[in-house]
């Protein structure tokens, strides 16, 4: 048959696919050899449907039809050996065969197991055994979707979030500007170091799995704008000492103090700051303030995407929580139904 | 109260000072304890040992210190041994010294000041957990829908108690039909062993005498029947009524074969109702004019449609919408003047003649002498009443009925008048009126005429079974032609295409869908009781000693008489 004939000539290409290609070329698991899991997931997904479409039992359709025993046996194998597979594709040193190739095909063959076990219910569902093996195989389905999307999206994501570094290089980056404040702070006076210590204190990465997975952290750096109130306060010392050396009439009073902050330390206050103490020229102690300044500014802008690198890690994390308990509960519950059926055949 | 401190080296060794009293604690190296690091204050605590086991612990910078992991502390409080402070990436431990009157404190470089901040910096750190719960989870699993049920199924617990815990119930799957939803509780009522599909035993102990298709032995066993077991046709858990086997499948997987239905000489193979179904072959009684026998007979499918009830009766005449001659002045009957099912009654009555034709056809003869009654259905009598009448000529001669009275649209309307010579006897006065209007005579060879006992059947489709209760509300001349026949053999039931009219097959969306159990039934009247062989020394139940059959089609008025031959039908329902 010419369909069949070209059905075949369909596969046989994603199977083989071409070497040279495969090799220059990072291969996403969603297209692995042409996408020949989801070529071969959708021709037997069109099979099965075709099957149940026809099929017309005297009993309606359900799991004790020939179709369904049929569909029961490929859907406990299909659950089998996905789990198999989900554990196998782990374990990079012994794998056989490409990480991709063992993924594609639990992605594509795990979304076909929700069509075999739905048609395996014959839609008869109910408060029993059977009915939360399957709702356990569909939650795992569904969680297995959110990470294969989010496999899709988030990587990117991370990658342009990181600017190229790794988070144990921005971590140490945090570090090293703590640390400069510190020491910038320290040159300053006691009380300006007792505040760069206070709120290196409170600066906190990362935080619970809810602040994490929505992505909004609580007290992620500053005290309520106390640096920055404080900052205002010493630029406003200084702008008096500078002022009173200069001894110049004309000089204009200086700036009443910033309201309290609303913003971020690079928000119009601290760049007001910065660009008044180098009008007030080179003084040391108020180029020290200036280089302090930057560096927490800096080291926020790094909390921030350390905190959006924590998220992003996040949610391409989260639904493994899910994912693998419950196919541990599915199988469990597989091994139940099963039994059951047969303990009252 | 002296205070020691320690502070261990790198190298191993321990840098320990003894103050009295109280220490500084801070960067600068004017402090009597001095700990490295930015984080560390110039002056940053004042260390004082209060007691063997309290330590007096004073801010000296608006850093502050950390106690135990909490909170940032400025100010000055008291520690205890066993706490310790955080200054900067520094531990200090208070710990309990070997003299009574001294206190000591570890001080450890941890080199991680921001431990607590970055304690969670990925989903893992923040408790959550993959193998736990999905141990906890699969035990819970194992327990409640596999272990506990099999315990509790061994348990003899009080329903009330049962419906609370996590019984075999969970393993249902699906709610049982209403007939056996009482039983819904108590699983082993069917599932008496585990691992063994359900047995025959289980449903006979209810439906014990249940009767199998058909009488034939070999035809059982040829067509697989007697090994199949009644979970083979009737499956449960899946609603209301799924036991009722209605998919047609079920019998079209024999009936549907042409060959098949040649070779048990059936009508033909029954598919579906609408598209393939054998013509109807009413059984009617049939009366051999020449010996007078009577006999049952199902009709061939172009035979014309009559059957013979042995009596005179004219439907068009006694539904003349003109009204007829009744006993009170003209009255107009309906169909229900004589065919009314009584409230509680399965089918409509069976015709007699005291209350149905009695109220008109009264055996009341007028004569000379005064009015004569005989008794009806003794002939005898009746005549040995009539004849001394007639012999005294009090009784007028017969009136032999005008043909144009009785004459109506129609092939053979003359076919009831007897057109035999009058024999001037009292016979002629039996014969054409008082019992002749109704009855028919045959000669007998002493010459007296011998009145043919009436056969009215109340079934023609014996092998279906037709209720008219759901059919109440369809006018009866919808399907029945009465008002047209004049003639009591006229066979008035409707033609099957009457019926598809109204009833298409199971997957019909435009007419009623009907399916093979609709009419007809698995379970013959004939068959043998289902259920194992009795053991040899038991006396075997045949069809023959069974007690009389009840037949298949009893929602149907029960016949006048007993049919004849009940059993002689061993082919399965086939063309109805």
């Amino acid at each position: 048959m010419a369909i069949a004939e070209r059905l075949r000539g369909w596969l046989r290409t994603s199977r083989s696919g071409r070497p040279t290609e495969r090799l220059q070329a990072h291969e996403s698991f969603f297209t692995w050899r042409r996408s020949y899991y989801l070529k071969l997931a959708l021709v037997l997904a069109a099979a099965i449907s075709l099957v149940y479409a026809l099929h017309d039992p005297a009993e309606g359709p359900s799991g004790s039809t020939w179709l369904g025993y049929g569909l029961g046996t490929a859907g406990a194998g299909l659950i089998v050996w996905l789990s198999w597979l989900g554990v196998r594709k782990r374990s990079f040193t012994t794998a056989r065969g490409p990480i991709q190739g063992w993924l594609s095909a639990h992605v594509y063959l795990g979304l076909l197991l929700l069509l075999v076990g739905t048609l395996h219910t014959g839609f008869q569902l109910g408060f029993n055994i059977h009915t939360l093996a399957y709702l356990l195989m569909v939650l795992v389905i569904v969680s297995g979707i959110y990470g294969a999307v989010a496999y899709g999206v988030l990587p990117a994501r991370i990658t342009l979030n990181r600017k190229g570094g790794e988070l144990r290089t921005m971590l140490m980056e945090i570090d090293k500007l703590n640390d400069a404040a510190l020491s910038l702070a320290d040159r300053i006076d006691p009380e300006a170091h007792a505040v760069v210590v206070r709120s290196i204190a409170k600066v906190r990465l990362g935080g619970s799995a809810w602040e994490q997975l929505s992505g909004r952290y609580r007290n992620v750096d500053d005290d309520g704008g106390s640096l920055e109130r404080f900052f205002a306060l010493k630029k406003q010392q200084f702008g008096e000492a500078v002022g009173a050396a200069r001894a110049r009439p004309q000089t204009p009073a200086p700036s009443p103090a910033p309201q309290a902050a609303s913003g971020g330390l690079r928000s119009g206050t601290t760049m007001f700051v910065i660009d008044h103490l180098f009008d007030r020229g080179n003084d040391k102690a108020a180029a020290s303030l200036n280089k302090l300044l930057q560096a927490i500014a800096d080291r926020k802008e790094l909390v921030e995407r350390v905190n959006a690198d924590i998220t992003l890690r996040a949610r391409l994390s989260v639904w493994l929580y899910l994912h693998v308990p419950l196919t541990v509960l599915l199988l469990v519950a597989l091994l139940a139904h099963i039994l059951s059926v047969f303990l009252l055949w | 109260m002296q205070l020691i401190v320690r502070i261990p080296r790198r190298d191993g060794s321990v840098r320990e000072s003894q103050h009295d009293g109280a220490a500084t604690v801070g960067r600068a190296p004017a402090n009597a304890v001095v700990l490295t690091g930015l984080r560390v204050a110039a002056q940053h605590l004042r260390l004082t040992a209060l007691a063997a086991d309290r330590l007096g612990v004073e801010c000296l910078s608006s850093i502050g210190v950390r106690l135990n992991d909490g909170p940032v502390v400025t100010g000055a409080f008291e520690a205890r041994v066993g706490d310790h402070l955080e200054v900067g990436s520094w531990r200090l431990a208070v710990q309990a010294a070997e003299s009574g009157d001294a206190l000591r404190v570890l001080a450890t470089d941890t080199g991680n000041a921001d431990r607590l901040q970055r304690s969670r910096l990925s989903l893992g750190d923040t408790g959550l957990r993959m193998r736990r719960p999905a141990l906890i989870g699969a035990v819970a699993v194992l327990l409640l829908a596999l272990l506990l049920p099999l315990l509790f199924r061994a348990l003899p617990l009080p329903a009330s108690v049962a419906r609370l815990l996590p019984t075999e119930r969970l393993w249902s799957s699906g709610p049982l039909s209403h007939a056996h939803r009482h039983l819904q509780d108590r699983c082993d009522s069917c599932h008496d062993t585990l691992f063994v599909a359900v047995r025959d035993s289980s449903c006979l102990s209810c439906h014990g005498g249940i009767r199998h298709h058909m009488a034939d032995a070999g035809l059982l066993k040829d067509t697989g029947l007697d090994s199949s077991r009644c979970a083979s046709c009737h499956l449960e858990h899946g609603g209301p009524h799924a036991v009722l086997p209605a998919h047609p499948a079920t019998c079209t997987d024999c009936h549907g074969s042409e060959t098949r239905s040649r070779q048990w000489q059936l009508g033909g193979a029954a598919v579906d109702f609408a598209d393939r179904h054998p013509a109807f072959r009413p059984t009617v009684n049939h009366r051999d004019p020449a010996t007078g026998a009577w006999s049952e007979q199902r009709l061939a499918p172009d035979a014309p449609p009559r059957d013979d009830p042995g009596l005179k009766f004219p439907h068009d005449l006694h539904l003349d919408p003109a009204g007829i001659r009744g006993a009170k002045g003209r009255e107009v009957l309906q169909c229900a003047s004589c065919h009314a099912a009584a409230r509680g009654e399965p089918g409509f009555p069976a015709i007699r003649y005291e209350t149905h034709c009695q109220s008109c056809h009264a055996l009341k003869l007028e004569t000379a002498a005064g009015p004569l009654t005989v008794p009806h259905g003794d002939l005898a009598t009746a005549r040995a009443l009539l004849q001394p009448a007639f012999d005294k000529g009090l009784l007028a001669r017969p009136e032999l009925p005008e043909p144009a009275a009785r004459r109506r649209p129609g092939e053979q309307a003359e076919r009831d008048l007897d057109t035999r010579a009058a024999t001037g006897t009292v016979d002629d006065l039996i014969e054409r009126g008082l019992c002749g209007s109704c009855h028919q005579f045959s000669p007998r060879p002493d010459g007296l005429a011998e009145l043919i006992k009436p056969r009215l059947r109340s079934s023609w489709l014996v092998h279906a079974q037709f209720s008219h209760a759901p059919h109440q509300w369809v006018a009866c001349k919808d399907c029945h032609g009465a008002a047209q026949s004049s003639h009591a053999e006229d066979l008035l039931l409707p033609p099957m295409t009457g019926c598809q009219s109204c009833h298409g097959g199971a997957g019909d969306d435009r007419r009623i869908p009907s399916t093979c159990i609709d009419c007809h039934r698995f379970h013959q009247a004939e068959g043998p009781v289902m259920g194992p062989a009795p053991k040899p020394a038991a006396p075997a139940a045949t069809p023959a000693d069974a007690p009389p059959a009840v037949p298949a089609e009893a929602a149907a008025p029960v016949a006048a008489e007993p049919r004849a031959g009940a059993g002689g039908t061993a082919l399965p329902a086939g063309g109805g």
